[in-house]
Order: C-alpha cells, then sequence, then structure tokens
C-alpha cells in the first residue's frame, strides 16, 4: 500500500490530537495514487515514526482547516479521524524509489505491507469463529466451501479453540481440501452412473408400509428409484408430509379436523348411487354412519351435486335419498350422470385420499401424512406450514415451485432412497443425476424419451436404442456426427475425450549434441 | 525403424440418402443373375457373388481392386428394378409427404408467407446441421398443418384424403398408388420446400425414398460359409437378395411380354414384400422371410438392431486378443497389486518389445529358448519375430524349437519380439458383471504354477469376487501408451478407495479380520518362536520390545500389529465389538471388552482390532490410511496385514463347526418357555379378534391389527430367545468371534441356529398363498394361529418339521426370484444412467462439468469441487484428522473428556 510520512512539530501535535477529530490543513502534495480513506504516519524526528493517522478525507484546500501544519501554502486539507502511537523506525518501513532517501524532511512516499486485519484473540460465539476462519483465509488468500467454514467453526467452538489452534485447523483444513480435489477431465458422470447403478442390485423390489405410519404406502427400492430417474408424471404411491402453523400444530383436534378436511370424499364413499330404470331417474341413498364418520353433512353432498354441470336436471330429497329426473331422460344418459355422480367430490382435495396425523415426538409436534399428493392445493391452506410441507412427488414440485425445487427434491428423493436400504452414495453423484435431468430448464427422464433420445450424435443414439429409426432420420436431415462424444468414438474405433484422452502429449526430441 | 506415427481423427461422418445415380456410380457390377457360384464352385460372372463384389476365398482376387481376402474392403454392386419400390424405413415419411404436398403441382400446401416464417430456424437446423430436433417437431407441425388443406394453395387443385394400409400400401381416397405414381409426385417437389418437409435438399431427394435401383452389398459382407461336410451355406441376406432378382426377373419379363396388369400387380407386390424384408423382417403387418429350416432371416435391421446387433455388439465393444479366462483362487502371499497367472497363459499370452541397442543381447537370449523353454523354473521364451524390410513391410516369423537359434541370431535393431509373460508385466484383470470402473483393474504379472488365476482376498470386494468357481478375464496391454495408464491410473493400489462412497473398498474380509482379532484381542502374549513364525510373512523392521512375565520374555499381540502401522498414526475409535450394550458408560480407552481403539504415534495401545479397524467399506483405520499416506504406503499395509494375519491365524489356529451353537438343557428350557408363551400371546390376539373385542391399531383394519402384533409377538419372542442363546456363547466361541468381530456372520443366524428361526414371510407378510383359506391341507380352514402361517419355531440345528422346511423354502424362494428380477431391472436402469452421463467431464481449471458439446450441467462440480474418492464418506474434509492434527494429545483428550 502506498501512503506518505510526513515530519511534524510536537506543540501542533499535541494540539491535533486534543481536538480529535479534526481537519488539518499540510503544505505539501498528496499524491494522486493516495486516496482517502488511508493510514498515513507522522514522525517528529525525521527517522523516528511516532504515530499513525487516520486520515478519512482529503478536502479541497478552500476548505479551512481547524489547525495546520504551517501557516502559508496551504495544498490539502485533511479529515483526521484517530491517531494512533506507534513505535517504528523509518528504515523499517520501504521508501518508493531509492533516491529518496530515509530521512524525512517533509514527507516521504512509502510503500507499506498491508496490515492484516486484526483478529481477535478470545472467541465466544460461534460467529465469532465464523468470522476468525474468514479472516484467517482472507490473509492467507485462500477459499473453502462455505459448508466447510460453518463445519470448522461450529467444531471450533466445541475444543473451545484459541487463535493459535484455530489457524492450525485452518491450514491443515486447507491442505486437506486442496488434496482432495477431482481431477480435471475426470469422467464424472460415467462415475455418477456407476455409484447409482452398482449398488442397484442390493435394492429392495418390494413396497413396504412407511415405518411412521400404518396405511400410507410408499414404493421403496429398486422401482421407486426407476421412477425418481424416469420423472414419471405420477409417482406410484404419491404422498405428503404436511407440517402445520405454530397456532394449530399442537392441537390434536385441530389437526384431526384439518386432516378430515384433506381427505377426498367421494359421493360413492357416502352414499350408494342407483339408477331406477323404471322411473328413470338416478337415487342417491345416503349412509348415515360413513357420512358421521367422515363428517359430512347432507347439505354437503346437495350442494355438491347442484354444482354440477348436467342440464336439464331437477332434485328431489326424500328422507335420506335424493333422487334426480332428467327432462328427457335416455339410458346413456341416466348412466353418464350416475359416474359422475359417484365420483363427484364432496369434500376434500383432488387426489388426496387419505390423511393421516401423527404426533411427532422428535418436533413435539403433530403432522398430517397423506396417502395421494396436491401440493397446489395443500399449500394453500390455512393452517398448512408452506415452508416445511413436502410431497414425494418431483414433477408437482417441478410444477408449483419450479425447476431448481424440483432438482433439489430428485436428489432427496434418490438419497433417501438409497439411504434407507442402507446404501451409502456420495451426495454428489445424485447432483449430477439431477442436474443432468433438469439443466435445460424442465425435468426431463434418463432414458430413450429424455436425454438419451435427444444426443446430438447419431451413432450414440444409434446405440442406445431403436437403431434403425435413427440412422433412416439421419440420413433424411443429412445430419452430421461430430464425433464428440463417447459412445460414438468409442464406435468409430478413435479414443474418447474424456481423462487422458482429452489431453495431447507432445515429447519434443531433446537436441542432438554434435 | 519405429517413429512416431501420426494419428489421424475422424472429425465427423455425414449421413445422406443415396440416390439412384449414386448408387450405379458405386456399383462395382450390375447383379442380374439369382444365382451364386457354378457346378465347380467358382463365383458366377452378374451373379450374387461377382467377383467384382470382393473376394471371400483365399487364392482368389478381386476383379475390382485385384487384392486379395484380406486387402479388398469389398465393393457394391446393385440391382436395377423393374418396377419402384417402396423403402419401409421411409413409409412414415413418404406417407407424411403425400399428405402435405399438393397432387398435382407438388408445393406443400400451404401459402409461400405461411412456410417463410418457419425458414430462419428450420435453414440454421438442417442446413447448418444445429440442433436437428427442433427442426424434426417444426417440419411436424408444418406436415401437420398442411395436411388439412384439401385445396392447394397454390394451384388450386382439389386434394384427397392418404391412407396407408401396412406395411407400404398407399391409398387416394381408396384408390391405390401405386410407388411409380407416388415417386413420380415426389420429382415434381421443388428442392426449396423441402426443408420444410425435415428433408436436407443438399443430402436426400423425397423420391430417392422410393427405390428403383438395389445396392448390393459387398460379398464379405455377405460370406459364404462352408459348413465341415463341404457343403456350401449362403448368408441370409444372399438368400433374400436370390428371391429379389428372381422376383425382379419375372417382373421385367412378364412387363416385357406383356402379361396381363393382374400379373404384374401381383409380381410388384411380392417384389416389394420381399424387399421389404429384405431392409426388416419384423415389418408389422407382414409374415418373416423363413429360411429352408423355418428360422425366420436375420436381415439389414436385424443385424444391427438390439443387443446381439451390429452396434451393441460389435462396435460398442468388440472381441480381443491377447486375453486369457480361467478359475480364480486365493494366493494371500500375493500383494493386492498382483495377480498369478498360470504357465500356460503366460506362455500364449505375449508382450511386444521393440528391439533396441540395449535390450538386443537379453531379447537374444529370450528368443533362443524358443515357444517352449525347458526346465523348472518358468522363463519367458518368445512366440513371435516381427521384421521390417526394407519398404517398411512387416513380417512375422513363427518361433519354433527348429528357427530360434537362427532368429536370434538374425535379430536386428527395429524388429520387435513378442515375447512371453514374465514377472511384473502389467495386465488388466476383469470380473463380470462390470459394474463400476473398481471390476476392471491392473495388475502386476506372477507367473505360477497351476491353471488358475490368484490374487490376494482384499481385492475380493472391488470385483464382488469368491472362489465357488468364478471365472475371471485378463489382458495383456501391447502399447507403451496403454501399459503407463494402466499403471497409473488402473493399478490396483489406486483403487483402494470407492468413488462411491469414500471410504476403502479394498480391505480385509472373513480370515483376515478373525485373524488380526485373534492377534490383538485382550493383548494375547506369544514367544520369540510364535512371533518370528507369524512375522515371517512380513515385512518389518526390528521386533517390538518384549515384555516379561516370569522371568520369561513374552511379546504382546498389540505390539506386533503396531509394526505394520505408519509411525507418526493417532487416532481413536470404538472398535466393531463394542456394541455399546455391555457398558452404560463408556470408559474409553479404560473398556473392560477391549473395545476401544488408542493408536498412539503408530502404536496400537488398547482396543481390538476387527472390521471396523480394516474391513473392505468398514475399516476406519484402512480409511485413515489410504487417504492420509500414498497409495504405496496404504497397499503396504493392506498386504502386511493380510500376511500378518494369515500367520497369525495359521499358527494359533481357527475353527468352527455346530458344537459352537451349543447350549445348556437349561437354557433350551428357557427358550422353550419364551416360545410357549409367544404362542399363547398369539392365541389370545386371535381369540380376542375372533370374540370381535381386538381393540384396533389407530388407522388399521382389526385384520391388519392382529397381523401386526402376531408378528410383533413372535419377532419379539426369537430376539428374546437370541439374547438368552447368546449369554451362554462367550467371546472364546469361534463363532462369536466371527460374528462380533464382522468376519462372517451375525449374532441373528447364531441364534437361529441355536435357538429359534422365526417366521417365514413372502412379500413381507405371513404366509398366506396356498389352498382356499388355508396355506396347506394339514390346517383348518382359516386357521389364523402362527403354524398355519408360516412360522418356524425349530432351531437349524434341532431340524425343521416337513411344514416348517415348506414355508422356509417358500421365503427363501421368494428371495432367489427377487434377485433374478432385480439383476435384469437395475442392470437396465445402469445402462440408461450411462448413456445419459457418460459424456460428462469437469473441465481443467474451473470444475465446472460439461458435456462434449459443451453445455454446462453444473458450475461446480459437486457444489465443492471435491472428488468423491479422495474425500472422507463424502465430506469434503476430515474433520477429525485435522483437529487431532491440529491439537494433537488434547485433541483425544477432549473427546473422551467432554461428551
Ligand atoms: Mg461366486
Ligand atoms: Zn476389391
Ligand atoms: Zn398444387
Ligand atoms: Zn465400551
Amino acid at each position: 500500500m502506498l501512503t506518505i510520512v510526513w515530519k511534524d512539530n510536537e506543540k501542533k501535535w499535541k494540539q491535533l490530537i486534543e481536538n480529535l477529530p479534526t481537519t488539518y490543513g499540510v503544505d505539501f502534495p498528496i499524491p494522486e495514487e493516495i486516496k482517502p480513506p488511508f493510514k498515513a504516519f507522522v514522525t517528529m524526528d525525521g527517522s523516528n515514526i511516532d504515530y499513525a493517522v487516520y486520515v478519512k478525507d482529503i478536502l479541497p484546500k478552500t476548505e479551512k482547516p481547524k489547525l495546520s501544519r504551517n501557516t502559508k501554502g496551504i495544498q490539502h486539507v485533511l479529515l483526521i479521524e484517530k491517531v494512533e502511537e506507534v513505535k517504528m523506525h523509518v528504515n523499517e518501513i520501504e521508501p518508493v524509489g531509492k533516491k529518496q532517501g530515509t530521512k524525512v524532511q517533509k514527507i516521504l512516499l512509502i510503500n507499506i505491507e498491508e496490515e492484516a486485519p486484526k483478529i481477535p484473540v478470545k472467541f465466544k460465539g460461534y460467529d465469532d469463529f465464523e468470522n476468525a476462519i474468514i479472516e484467517i483465509l482472507k490473509n492467507k488468500k485462500e477459499n473453502l466451501p462455505e459448508s466447510v467454514i460453518r463445519e470448522i467453526a461450529s467444531r471450533s467452538k466445541k475444543f473451545k479453540l484459541n487463535k493459535e489452534d484455530l489457524e492450525k485447523v485452518v491450514e491443515f483444513t486447507i491442505q486437506e481440501y486442496k488434496k482432495s480435489s477431482v481431477d480435471p477431465h475426470e469422467a464424472v458422470g460415467i462415475v455418477a452412473a456407476q455409484s447409482i447403478g452398482e449398488p442397484g442390485t442390493q435394492l429392495t423390489l418390494r413396497t413396504f408400509h412407511y415405518a411412521g405410519v400404518a396405511e400410507v404406502n410408499i414404493t421403496k427400492g429398486l422401482p421407486r428409484l426407476i421412477e425418481i430417474v424416469d420423472a414419471r408424471t405420477k409417482p406410484s404411491t404419491p404422498t405428503m408430509e404436511i407440517y402445520l402453523e405454530d397456532d394449530i400444530k399442537k392441537d390434536q383436534e385441530k389437526v384431526e379436523i384439518l386432516a378430515k378436511k384433506l381427505e377426498s370424499t367421494k359421493v360413492i364413499d357416502v352414499a350408494d348411487v342407483e339408477i331406477n330404470v323404471t322411473e328413470m331417474t338416478v337415487t342417491i341413498v345416503m349412509d348415515k354412519e360413513k357420512m358421521s364418520k367422515r363428517r359430512i353433512s347432507k347439505n354437503q353432498i346437495l350442494e355438491a351435486i347442484k354444482k354440477m354441470k348436467h342440464q336439464g336436471t331437477t332434485l328431489t330429497e326424500e328422507g335420506d335419498s335424493i333422487i334426480i329426473t332428467l327432462q328427457d331422460p335416455s339410458y346413456k344418459k341416466l348412466y353418464l350422470i350416475s359416474e359422475d355422480i359417484k365420483n363427484l367430490l364432496v369434500s376434500g382435495i383432488k387426489g388426496i385420499e387419505r390423511a393421516i396425523v401423527k404426533y411427532e415426538e422428535s418436533i413435539g409436534e403433530y403432522k398430517i401424512y397423506t396417502q395421494g399428493s396436491n401440493l397446489k392445493s395443500v399449500l394453500e391452506l390455512e393452517g398448512v406450514d408452506h415452508r416445511k410441507t413436502y410431497t414425494n412427488d418431483i414433477m408437482e414440485i417441478y410444477e408449483v415451485l419450479g425447476v431448481e425445487a424440483a432438482r433439489n427434491a430428485i436428489i432427496d428423493e434418490s438419497i433417501k432412497t438409497l439411504e434407507e436400504q442402507g446404501l451409502s452414495v456420495d451426495v454428489r453423484h445424485l447432483m449430477l443425476v439431477a442436474d443432468m435431468m433438469t439443466f435445460e430448464g424442465n425435468v426431463e427422464a434418463i432414458g430413450r424419451h429424455g436425454i438419451a433420445g435427444k444426443k446430438s450424435s447419431v451413432l450414440a443414439r444409434a446405440a442406445f436404442e431403436i437403431t434403425s429409426k435413427h440412422l433412416l432420420q439421419a440420413g433424411l436431415l443429412g445430419e452430421s456426427d461430430e464425433l464428440r462424444g463417447v459412445a460414438e468414438n468409442i464406435i468409430v474405433g478413435q479414443p474418447i475425450t474424456l481423462g487422458t484422452g482429452a489431453v495431447n502429449l507432445i515429447y519434443k526430441y531433446p537436441e542432438k549434441k554434435r | 525403424m519405429i517413429g512416431p506415427e501420426v494419428q489421424k481423427r475422424i472429425s465427423s461422418l455425414r449421413f445422406a440418402l443415396l440416390s439412384p445415380d449414386e448408387v450405379r456410380k458405386m456399383s462395382a457390377v450390375k447383379v442380374t443373375t439369382a444365382d451364386t457360384y457354378d457346378e465347380d464352385g467358382f463365383p458366377l460372372d452378374r451373379g450374387l457373388m461377382d467377383l467384382h463384389m470382393g473376394v471371400i476365398e483365399p487364392g482368389l482376387r478381386c476383379k475390382t481392386c485385384n487384392g486379395k481376402v484380406d486387402e479388398c474392403p469389398g465393393h457394391f454392386g446393385h440391382i436395377e428394378l423393374a418396377m419402384p419400390v417402396i423403402h419401409v424405413g421411409f413409409v412414415k415419411e413418404i406417407k407424411d409427404i403425400l399428405e402435405a404436398t399438393c397432387n398435382s403441382c407438388g408445393r406443400i400446401k400451404l401459402k409461400d408467407e405461411e412456410l417463410e416464417i418457419y425458414r430462419p430456424v428450420l435453414e440454421k437446423s438442417i442446413l447448418n446441421g444445429e440442433e436437428s430436433l427442433e427442426a424434426l417437431a417444426m417440419s411436424k407441425k408444418i406436415i401437420d398443418e398442411a395436411a388439412q388443406r384439401s385445396v392447394c394453395p397454390h394451384c388450386g387443385a382439389e386434394q384427397y384424403k392418404i391412407t396407408l394400409d401396412k406395411p407400404t400400401t398407399f391409398r387416394e381416397n381408396g384408390r391405390k398408388l401405386s410407388p411409380k405414381e407416388i415417386r413420380e409426385r415426389f420429382e415434381r417437389i421443388p428442392d426449396k420446400d423441402l426443408i420444410f418437409l425435415g428433408l436436407n435438399p443438399n443430402t436426400a431427394r423425397p423420391e430417392w425414398m422410393i427405390l428403383t435401383v438395389l445396392p448390393v452389398p459387398p460379398v464379405n459382407v455377405r460370406p459364404t460359409i462352408t459348413l465341415e461336410t463341404g457343403e456350401r451355406s449362403e448368408d441370409d441376406l444372399t438368400h433374400k437378395l436370390v428371391d429379389i432378382i428372381r422376383i425382379n426377373q419375372r417382373l421385367r419379363d412378364s412387363k416385357d411380354s406383356g402379361a396381363p396388369q393382374l400379373i404384374i400387380e401381383d409380381l410388384w407386390e411380392l417384389l416389394q414384400y420381399h424387399i421389404t424384408t429384405y431392409f426388416d423382417n419384423q415389418t408389422s403387418g407382414l409374415p418373416p422371410a423363413r429360411h429352408r429350416s423355418g428360422r425366420p432371416l436375420k436381415t439389414i435391421v436385424q443385424r444391427l438392431k438390439g443387443k446381439e446387433g451390429r452396434f451393441r455388439s460389435n462396435l460398442s465393444g468388440k472381441r480381443v486378443n491377447f486375453s486369457a479366462r480361467t478359475v480364480i483362487s486365493p494366493e494371500p502371499f500375493l500383494s493386492i497389486n498382483e495377480v498369478g497367472i498360470p504357465e500356460e497363459a503366460a506362455r500364449e499370452l505375449t508382450v511386444p518389445i521393440p528391439v533396441t541397442p540395449f535390450n538386443i543381447e537379453k531379447l537374444r537370449e529370450i528368443v533362443r529358448r524358443g515357444p517352449n523353454p525347458k526346465g523348472e523354473k518358468y522363463l519367458p521364451g518368445a512366440n513371435y519375430v516381427i521384421k521390417q524390410n526394407e519398404k517398411g513391410l512387416k513380417q512375422r516369423i513363427m518361433i519354433m524349437e527348429k528357427n530360434a537359434e537362427d532368429v536370434a541370431n538374425k535379430l536386428e535393431v527395429g524388429w520387435i519380439v513378442e515375447r512371453q509373460m514374465m514377472d511384473g508385466d502389467v495386465v488388466l484383470f476383469n470380473r463380470q458383471p462390470s459394474l463400476h470402473r473398481m471390476s476392471m483393474m491392473a495388475h502386476r504379472v506372477r507367473v505360477m504354477k497351476n491353471r488358475t488365476f490368484r490374487f490376494n482376498l482384499a481385492v475380493c470386494p472391488p470385483y464382488n469376487a469368491d472362489f465357488d468357481g468364478d471365472e475371471m478375464n485378463l489382458h495383456v496391454l501391447q502399447s507403451e501408451e496403454a501399459k503407463a495408464e494402466a499403471r497409473i491410473l488402473m493399478a490396483v493400489q489406486e483403487h483402494i478407495r470407492s468413488p462411491r462412497f469414500g471410504g476403502p473398498i479394498i480391505g480385509g474380509v472373513h480370515d483376515h479380520i478373525t485373524g488380526l482379532f485373534l492377534l490383538t484381542y485382550k493383548n494375547p502374549l506369544f514367544t520369540k518362536e510364535q512371533v518370528l513364525h507369524i512375522l515371517s510373512y512380513v515385512n518389518y523392521d526390528s521386533l517390538p520390545k518384549p515384555v516379561i512375565v516370569d522371568g520369561k520374555e513374552y511379546y504382546r499381540g498389540k505390539d506386533i500389529f503396531s509394526l505394520i502401522l505408519p509411525k507418526d498414526l493417532n487416532m481413536e475409535y470404538k472398535a466393531k465389538i463394542c456394541d455399546g450394550t455391555g457398558c452404560k458408560e463408556c470408559v474409553f480407552d479404560k473398556c473392560p471388552y477391549d473395545a476401544y481403539v488408542m493408536i498412539k504415534n503408530g502404536q496400537l495401545l488398547t482396543g481390538t482390532i476387527d472390521e471396523k479397524s480394516i474391513g473392505a467399506f468398514k475399516g476406519v483405520l484402512l480409511d485413515r490410511i489410504s487417504r492420509d499416506y500414498d497409495s504405496v504406503t496404504a497397499a503396504k499395509f493392506i498386504d502386511n496385514f493380510t500376511r500378518l494375519s494369515v500367520g497369525v491365524i495359521s499358527y494359533m489356529g481357527f475353527t468352527t463347526g455346530i458344537d459352537d451353537t451349543d447350549i445348556p438343557e437349561e437354557t433350551k428350557i428357557q427358550v422353550d418357555e419364551i416360545l410357549n408363551d409367544a404362542i399363547e400371546s398369539t392365541k389370545a390376539y386371535i381369540d380376542a379378534y375372533q370374540k370381535g373385542i381386538l381393540q384396533s391399531l389407530p388407522g388399521k383394519s382389526p385384520e391388519e391389527t392382529l397381523e401386526d402384533n402376531i408378528m410383533r409377538v413372535l419377532s419379539d419372542a426369537q430376539k428374546k430367545a437370541g439374547e438368552i442363546a447368546s449369554k451362554h456363547l462367550g467371546m472364546e466361541n469361534p463363532s462369536v468371534i466371527m460374528a462380533r468381530s464382522g468376519a462372517r456372520a451375525s449374532m441373528l443366524n447364531l441364534s437361529q441356529v441355536a435357538a429359534n428361526i422365526g417366521q417365514q414371510a413372502v412379500r413381507g407378510r405371513r404366509i398366506n398363498r396356498g389352498y382356499i383359506g388355508r396355506t396347506l391341507p394339514h390346517f383348518k380352514k382359516g386357521e389364523l394361529g402362527a403354524y398355519a402361517h408360516g412360522y418356524v419355531r425349530s432351531s437349524y440345528k434341532k431340524g425343521l418339521t416337513p411344514l416348517e422346511y415348506f414355508f422356509h423354502a417358500m421365503g427363501g424362494r421368494e428371495g432367489l426370484v427377487d434377485t433374478a428380477v432385480r439383476t435384469s431391472r437395475s442392470g437396465y436402469m445402469q445402462r440408461r444412467l450411462i448413456n445419459a452421463l457418460e459424456d460428462l467431464k469437469v473441465t481443467e481449471n474451473d470444475g465446472l462439468v460439461i458435456d462434449t458439446t459443451d453445455n454446462i450441467i453444473q458450475f461446480a462440480y459437486g457444489e465443492d469441487i471435491i472428488d468423491p474418492t479422495r474425500s472422507k464418506q463424502g465430506k469434503a474434509v476430515d474433520y477429525d484428522a485435522v483437529f487431532s492434527k491440529a491439537l494433537g494429545e488434547r485433541f483425544f483428550l477432549q473427546i473422551r473428556g467432554g461428551k
């Protein structure tokens, strides 16, 4: 850092210190390279530096300074914030340009090592550690991922490290981190595919009951993994984990009511729908018991039926039955209406077949587990904690929360599937699969209908599936295969462009001695 | 002289349709005779085996290029078709074009201004070859739109509905459109319209999709096979071509002689059939053409398609020379980096060695030995010498006993000697299925007696190998580059850690673990004589300090183990045998069970070495050494501990038998009581259920509740019985040692042998299948009891009753079926994953992940640019190691002190 040292007299200086902060006029030029705020030095005898001066700003000389070094020839007015006593010799600081010498007459332009930011000696909270680590890294001009910094900070807190220890820890961490980085041109895709595929043979094929809650079936193991990479529009067993807002999450009764509200109830669940052929009517016979179990009132059913868009129908109530008559009935119409009524949603959310309340010991609150999923509608419900609520339907997450959320869902779901079976697979592999599936901005399947079918190479596509179709199509389009990928280069019999194939080595013959 | 050979690279391949003119131009002969050979077995002129199309018989020369069998690449011929015929592969496109274009003027049935909007994108994509998928979707849209128009916007002609009678008959308003008519229509389509139809005018014309000339592939594509009997057998393609020429001839004759239209039509359709099946013999709607024997012919599409097709079976993977396959067996005295190969294989497999002034004498000696050197000790001979003459032509000389001396003397610098394998050669070793990169690793050769491949047992896990008859493959590397890459990148020692989970995959198994357990558990004493014996296989500097007991010198097991540890190693952890149930609170290094491992400066002070230390997958000691030290040190450590443990176990002896699971009579009675109680309590549940008073579990039906309860009661009982039985099986029991140290089996297995096997399950439930209402006729209908649904009360040792045996087999069978189904399903998933991800790589300076067309997939690989292989179980940094290095002993004091 470039700065200046100037000579001053004791008396003036005492005065200045007493009046801090203050403006101070100086009668020497300050080079343009030095920009405020800066730290300058002051010497009294020309060889020992006595003070460090914190200059906050340089004001134009038109400004009248409170104090000045000299009464005449003021060139700059400095806004001095703070003055510190220091003990240094002029020789210790390197002057710019040899000719200027080291004795200070009026001003000396010097170059000093930028002072390292101060690292406090004692740390208390986690933040102190984290800040200290960041400072240490800054000094070393090194960088570590945030996750690593967080981990060493929290461990350092646990071990109550002092400054020296912390510096050592950071140093070793940097060494470790550098030692562990990936090699350039590493075929990370293939490694990821192998790492997920290899343990595939150890996965189960069965779907089990979900550990926590009875009744909610979940596809697990290999079928689930295949389902995830296939990017199926609906998982075979969609399910939700609904977290609740603070005001109801501890109240079992309220949660139960909410759960009942979620469960979709169709007319057929609470009533019998019959076609009366002689009268040419549709009769809905309500089942009181089923209705009370599901907390459905007669009115709700009536309301639902009234909302139906069938023209020319009239409703009549008759005890526990509702009779629908048509203006010009036909068997076909009756049948259609009865089918529609059977599947008519009386209450609840479409797609959610069952909702079960469970007290979660570990977090001390109630949660709702569902069979079936409808993220959009559930998130809109009052009382649902939309920040934590989760579904295992990846495409639904994509539609409601976007592609980044879908990418994370792919990672979470696949790692969960593998971990349940006691298989450890590095997240990085699953991240890569997830990123490959989503990097174009939507969720694409691994396989013929997704990524594999979209490869730019004709040969690679032909080698994967539906060989002849791709070759014929390539002829029509006059496609050309640029032979950049792995599969196509293997087919034509030349080295691939990954790993050692990505670089060329040229041996330079040593010059012959004569 | 062997100089640097210039490597050429194909930069791109371009696909196109063949025009009739092009077919004729590239044809070496017009084939007209529907026959192959004459009576003398000589290829007929203008026949399907015409010598212009190449040669397949040694001795004959190609009439086109004058080359011999290996020199002639083969040349196409052609058949002039009497009438045009539709190419089956393009039926869909032909229909699209018929629908989208005008039947009279040939323009696309869209106005010019409607078309022009699409031009920029299509031109960019089709003419400049950028991203053809987009174009495909766009032209589909244009075709769909144009097909809707019933009047041509250009000439105003009325348009009719086109239908397709699968596979190749087109109709317009019900009237058949002959290929000839279609071709005429297509000829009218102007070039400028082609891109809108998804055709590249530079490489394809629509009328070329209707064939007038058929290329005949070269003979070496469809060679004649001569059977041992001398009988000749033609290739399926040749058969098909014979049919085509025959019908083509008849069609031409009928046409020329003015035969009735009906006959011509019939023949024309027959020709269409033959050409269709010539391309694709699995066209839907057509009976496949068959061989005389009834086998369907394998025609062009069948040759290319599928797992056995050209692409997957011959282009993506190939058969290779310099390879060997045999049964594998274990050899604990080999390093993990070595492989033992039989002498017979070593004599057959060779390595090319260029002769230089520096090695010429050595190679002369090798050549002089000939292909079958005599003597007890294996010495490499040589099988071939490759001589280069003045013109640079290579000539292989086979070395035999007779000429060995002669060839050796003539050997010159610049020749190549194909030397037999010898110790130290680099080979690739592989076991299928090759599911990950550790399935193929580079080993160094050790030539050995006997006929199996042998390797260190620590390398079994990555190959997933055992020795119950497994076979493995071996490939001898031929080029210097390949050898260098294999040595540096593929060597076994470079694959001790798995990229899947960031831990060791090569490590101790079975007896390695037992051996080191015996050596270190409770620190046994060994006499000097014993120690020398045990250590005789191990590399070590000097004996540890002996301890004096009763005036005699002894060596402690832990000190012996410490010999093979790096001297600057410090770590502490709990061993596998610490199951945490024995003690209320861990007392760390004071553990009474010797389950707390403490290593200070490379000295094992407390604790037992078991699976948790050196096991493949789970060994943390091995994990630390393989991560913190170089691969040579790690490999040496594995070599040493495998040898040490074999030394220990073979000296101390170790055996296991059925009597390991003997339990005292009174314990048996206790077990019986527990099981009886369990049965009683299931009966109580059933009773309650039948009376309808069983309290349902929330969200479950009474039936499910009953099932759950029965399953729970029985498995609890099994656990309890196992615990009681285990009480009598102590750490001196060999079976228990194996189970607890993680060498093999588990305590559950032992309790199943000693006490109770437990409930058998199919699809995760009690067994419920068989007859109506019951599993077997031995039970009453609707019976719910434990025994009626697959409960096995006996122990393995006691033996199963016939009914139990049956249920047990059902459970077992499910497992087998499951495995079989799983392998195929996961295999396909892996193939798809590989296909989707194979092109990805990390960039050189910034750790991006890109594919081969430079799309960025990730901005930082794995979000932190860390190689999972080098990670510590996925973590970028081994925090424990860092803190222990930084804090020294204070670190361990804090772990032990402050929980
Ligand atoms: Mg086997
Ligand atoms: Zn030729
Ligand atoms: Zn027209
Ligand atoms: Zn313990």
